[in-house]
């Protein structure tokens, strides 16, 4: 039965006919005769001796352009108003019919692709055209008969109604028919895998786009003229936004990208010099909806900010120099970290809102505040910047820091970071933070140990595991002392019969890690410190042969119990007041110049010390003779006096800043030979873009790493290769 | 035996999904002598031309959606032909190892020609 036979052509076709005709009206079709008419096709596909799929491909043909000219003779006929309506209502049909065609003609279509591919090996492409699949067919048919004869009033009608609904007009034809039509164009040219959207831009898209063009030029002249530059901007924001929804709802996607750059081009692009008359006034004044209806507006446009990066860089940093000149001088630094995070966070805030957080402004304003931060309020001096931040972080660790919660302190120390990230001088902050530390730690001024760690967690990220190590360091070695001292107490009860006068702690200190300087000064024990302190030192050596112990007098202190007044007073006191104070255990009254030559301190250090006791009216100075102030009250019991001596002198700060200058030198050396060990061979510039690349803490200035460049030349290091542009050569 | 096996399969199909209504589990092919096959629907569907008649147009009957009448078949081939959806289905993807599909070649000719309206 399935055996290729003979087969009446005519008879077969006018059954099968009759199913096309059918289907293409979309009327129902009894279930056996839709199965039936698969047989036939394949039976006429399969004839003997001849097959009849030409005849059959040819029927087929004329069926369907006889039905669709049929169709176009009644929108034709019908009148122009409802062409769009017709042409969607027949379409649509036609689309659903043909698909259905397609899948009745499946045999024949398989059979097809076969026979056209072996064909097309032995045929060249002058001969007749090969016979397509139905589906294909189908479609070019309608194409051919209706599309292309209506090409001269679809088109325009469709773009009447564009315009319609752009002049908020009555549309006569609702956008979602056009829609429809519009894909049909698109649909039509399935087959045509190469460019399948040719139909639709040359039937449609490239009329739109002109006829878009035209109009956005007629408003944009218009409203330019009317309106001011903002009332400009809000308007033609609402248009683009108006006609990217309709791109997107109604038209194809490709046609969406297109339509917005034609219109950036005419509105924005040919009114630039209209826009920017207003745009620099804009930043200056801070009229922040401006500010982001010109940023909406140019983004996308090549070079379209011009100099307005500029003009924000130069507002900021104004604002910053009024800051920093009318800082309040009294707590200086914790005015300028937080007036400037101030400043900060205001601009911050309108880079995120009104710029989008767009890169170009961002940069801005990093450039503006890195030149606040690290402007230089004296001349000849390097910038405050450090040493600001490093106190007030001192500041908010140490245990006298009131009035703020756990969780607000945490917040300002993470805060003060932001500031960090913009000081050129890293390396000096890290000295003067790191002497601040020593002095809370040994003097037991922190607040609490995890908010140390966790400022120096926030440094580790940006300062490096070096410097984190060093401090974790100190840390470790206060742990170690704690524990040595309680073996200490417990030792000496156990050796001496007599119990010490007084209970004693030393802290151990290791020489590299901890920013002591070494004090030349000398000094005299007092009597009574001398036995426990030799005891301690036996103690020690006995433990870790080897060492060898350096005593810094300078940094101990003592607390005194008075008992020589009507009141008992505790006195908590600098080593050097206490040395003094414990000379009159025996006398009321001393010379001067005495007790000078007991101490041994220099002259200066030696004034520093008894003003200060003096000056708390402890004792009264008398010409020559110092006498104990026996009437000394205060309201408090227990009191301190170190502060006066205590307070970080300028020198401290000055040996900070120097320092680093050595530390610099060799760490650029080693920087630069460790490149060109690398790279053998290296131009100038090139170099130095690697150096300050890798140079994080500190911002290596042309002069210094020319120098550094010099000295290694004549240290044999690298050698300047004879051809210009310079290069060098690193020398094994 | 094969008779008996689709007895037992058009008993079956009442507990595990019938032929009726357009989402049913299984489809019925009638062979040209009147045989009737119920296979599974998606099995089936491994034909182009099987797939091609069931989505044709047509009002979704109760009995009317899912027979389809093959005039042309015999059931000695129809037959076949379903044992073969069976035996795509169990062994597409599959990493075990996979049996040969004996045909006996007095029917050969026939199952060519059968497999090649049926597309599949």
């Amino acid at each position: 039965m399935l055996r290729p036979g003979k087969v009446n052509f005519k008879e077969k076709w006018k059954c099968l006919e009759e199913t096309v005709q059918n289907i293409l009206k979309l009327e129902p079709i009894p279930r056996d005769v839709w199965h039936a008419r698969f047989n036939d096709i394949y039976v006429m596909c399969g004839a003997f001796p001849e097959p009849h799929d030409d005849k059959l491909y040819e029927s087929t043909k004329l069926l369907l352009e006889t039905h669709v000219s049929q169709l176009l003779t009644l929108i034709q006929t019908e009148g122009t108003e409802n062409q769009l309506q017709h042409y969607c209502t027949y379409w649509q049909k036609y689309s659903k019919g043909t698909k259905l065609l397609d899948s009745l003609y499946q045999y024949f279509n398989n059979t097809n692709r076969a026979y056209s591919a072996t064909q097309s090996l032995h045929r060249s492409e002058s001969d007749e055209p090969k016979m397509m699949m139905i589906g294909e067919l189908t479609l070019d048919v309608w194409n051919r008969i209706i599309i292309i004869p209506l090409k001269d009033s679809m088109p325009k009608l469709l773009l009447d109604e564009f315009d319609k609904s752009r002049y908020k007009l009555s549309i006569t034809t609702p956008l979602d028919t056009i829609a429809v039509i519009l894909k049909s164009f698109i649909e039509v040219q399935e087959f045509n895998k190469q460019c399948p959207l040719e139909l639709y831009q040359s039937y449609f898209e490239q009329p739109f786009l002109k006829r878009s063009s035209e109009y956005f030029k007629l408003e944009s002249t218009k409203l330019s003229e009317e309106l001011t530059v903002s009332e400009y901007m809000t308007r033609v924001l609402v248009i683009m936004k108006e006609e990217g929804i309709r791109a997107n709802t109604y038209l194809h996607e490709s046609t969406y990208n297109k339509l917005q750059s034609m219109f950036r081009e005419i509105v924005v692009v040919d009114h630039l010099s209209f826009l920017h008359g207003e745009s620099e006034a804009m930043i200056r004044e801070e009229r922040l909806n401006d500010m982001h209806n010109i940023y909406l507006l140019l983004r996308n446009v090549k070079d379209g900010f011009g100099s307005l990066g500029d003009v924000f860089r130069e507002l900021i940093k104004k604002q910053g120099m009024t800051v920093l000149e009318s800082l309040k001088k009294n707590q200086i630094y914790v005015h300028f970290v937080e007036d400037i995070l101030e400043l900060h966070t205001k601009y911050k805030s309108i880079v995120a809102n009104v710029f989008n957080n767009d890169f170009y402004f961002s940069e801005a304003l990093d450039t503006a505040f890195s030149i606040i931060v690290n402007y230089k309020l004296e001349e000849n001096q390097p910038s405050k910047a450090p040493e600001y931040l490093s106190k007030y972080c001192d500041k908010l660790l140490k245990k006298s820091c009131k009035g703020l919660s756990e969780a607000e302190i945490e917040h300002k120390l993470l805060q003060s970071i932001t500031i960090f990230k913009y000081i050129n001088d890293k390396d000096i902050f890290q000295n003067i933070y790191q002497v601040h530390l020593a002095k809370r730690l040994i003097l037991q001024q922190s607040q609490s140990t995890v908010g140390e760690e966790g400022m120096i967690n926030n440094l580790k990220q940006l300062c490096g595991y070096e410097f984190a190590n060093k401090l974790h360091c100190m840390f470790t070695d206060i742990r170690i002392s704690e524990g040595l001292n309680t073996q200490f107490q417990k030792e000496i009860l156990k050796t001496t019969k007599d119990k010490l006068t007084l209970s004693f702690s030393a802290n151990i200190l290791q020489t590299g890690a901890w920013p002591m300087i070494l004090s030349t000064k000398s000094f005299a024990i007092p009597e009574q410190l001398i036995t426990c302190s030799k005891n301690f030192e036996d103690f020690y050596k006995e433990k870790f042969v080897g060492r060898k112990l350096t005593w810094l007098h300078h940094h101990s202190q003592g607390e005194l119990k008075l008992n020589y007044l009507p009141k008992m007073y505790i006195v908590t006191l600098h080593i050097f007041q206490m040395s003094i104070l414990l000379l009159f255990e025996n006398n009321d009254t001393l010379k001067y110049s005495e007790i000078n030559e007991i101490l041994q301190l220099s002259d200066d250090h030696f004034q520093k010390q008894i003003n200060s006791l003096v000056n708390c009216k402890l004792l009264s100075l008398d010409g020559d003779n110092v006498k104990l102030n026996m009437n000394f009250s205060n309201k408090r019991t227990k009191l301190c006096i170190t502060s006066a001596v205590l307070k970080d002198t300028p020198q401290e700060i000055e040996q900070s800043t120097n320092s680093v200058e050595i530390d610099r030198e060799a760490f650029l050396h080693a920087t630069i030979i460790r490149i060109m060990k690398m790279r053998k061979t290296l131009r100038h510039n090139k170099l130095v873009i690697e150096i300050i690349s890798q140079t994080k803490s500190f911002l290596p200035s042309n002069g210094f790493i020319n120098r550094s460049i010099k000295i290694l030349i004549d240290k044999g290091y690298l050698e300047c290769s004879p051809n210009l542009p310079v290069e060098y050569n690193y020398v094994a | 035996m094969i008779v008996d096996a689709v007895q037992e399969r058009e008993n079956e199909f009442s507990e595990h999904g019938n032929c009726d209504g357009p989402e049913a589990l299984y489809i019925k092919l009638i062979s040209s002598d009147g045989h009737e096959f119920v296979v599974k629907r998606e099995n089936a569907l491994m034909s182009g031309t099987i797939k091609a008649m069931l989505s044709g147009p047509g009002q979704f009957a109760e009995n009317e959606t899912n027979e389809i009448h093959f005039r042309e078949i015999p059931s000695h081939v129809l037959h076949n032909v379903c044992m073969y959806f069976t035996y795509k289905a169990r062994y597409s993807n599959s990493s075990s190892e996979i049996p040969e599909f004996t045909i006996k070649p007095q029917i050969a000719l026939e199952l060519l020609m059968a497999a090649n309206f049926l597309d599949c």
